[in-house]
């Protein structure tokens, strides 16, 4: 992490910090959408641990989290879809901002990350788009 | 987020962008910075583009001669534009979901071997448009 990707990796970290937090919230208040929400909250666990030891290598001091996040009122299972077809596009956008300026196995991390959100976003609901994180 | 149109105009002044059919649909803004590989363009990122859209563009073929695949045709077709091409309508045969699933690993490994940031987002977001294809006409 350098200080020109600074930027970039703090706007995933931030997102992955969302998800760690919504997920479980999916998971608690919708049986339906628990398994699902479960698995996606472990793979988030993951990246979110993963960014924060890069932080850590690079001695940098990541943000820390809010105590909450702005999802509406979350109250149907379509709710709760919408909140997470919404975080994995902003995922998308942030690692597709990151991808083209990092490089070798850092490049490689956040590839792999942007095909897995695109696919997340798809398993709640979403279309698929030519270019999933663009505009 | 990163604008496809604006990647594009990188792409192309950056003379990565595949010069054939583009001055069709090329608008006048990106088509103002000129198009097609020029001094300082990097061969790498010229033969990497070059081979995507060839790919791309059998994709797409195959999409074209496959039953019910109006949603890939729509999505192919705008990926081989983002990469300066016009679409290819011929139809080919070919297992269109196993071709894609092939097709969005090599655009995660294009990416990886891309110089220009550009061309990198491109190719990097392609292979997971490719996959939401994959995992949309697999699905029940």
């Amino acid at each position: 992490v350098n200080e020109s990707q600074e930027l970039r990796w703090r706007g995933w970290l931030r997102l992955e910090l969302e998800a760690v937090w919504l997920y479980p919230i999916i998971a608690a208040r919708f049986d339906d959408l628990a398994d699902e929400a479960t698995g996606a909250y472990q793979m988030h666990r993951r990246r979110r641990d993963d960014l924060l030891a890069e932080f850590d290598e690079a001695e940098i001091d990541p943000q820390a989290p809010p105590i909450s996040y702005d999802i509406g009122d979350l109250r149907t299972a379509e709710d709760a879809r919408g909140a997470a077809v919404d975080l994995e596009r902003r995922l998308c956008a942030a690692i597709a901002a990151l991808a083209g300026v990092v490089r070798g196995a850092h490049r490689e991390q956040a590839v792999s990350a942007l095909r897995a959100s695109a696919l997340q976003s798809m398993s709640w609901g979403s279309a698929p788009e030519s270019f999933p994180g663009l505009d | 987020v990163a604008s496809r149109r604006a990647l594009l105009t990188g792409l192309v002044t950056a003379g990565v962008v595949v010069t054939a059919g583009a001055t069709r649909w090329l608008d006048d803004a990106v088509r103002a910075v000129g198009i097609g590989p020029r001094r300082g363009s990097r061969p790498a990122d010229v033969s990497l583009a070059t081979a995507a859209l060839a790919d791309q563009q059998r994709l797409l073929r195959i999409a074209h001669g496959a039953d019910d695949a109006d949603d890939a045709v729509t999505l192919l077709s705008e990926q081989v534009r983002q990469l300066g091409g016009e679409p290819d309508r011929r139809p080919l045969q070919g297992s269109l979901i196993e071709e894609l699933r092939s097709a969005a690993n090599h655009r995660a490994l294009d990416a990886q071997a891309a110089i220009s940031a550009e061309l990198v987002t491109v190719l990097a977001s392609m292979s997971a448009g490719l996959d939401q294809l994959v995992f949309s006409l697999d699905s029940p």
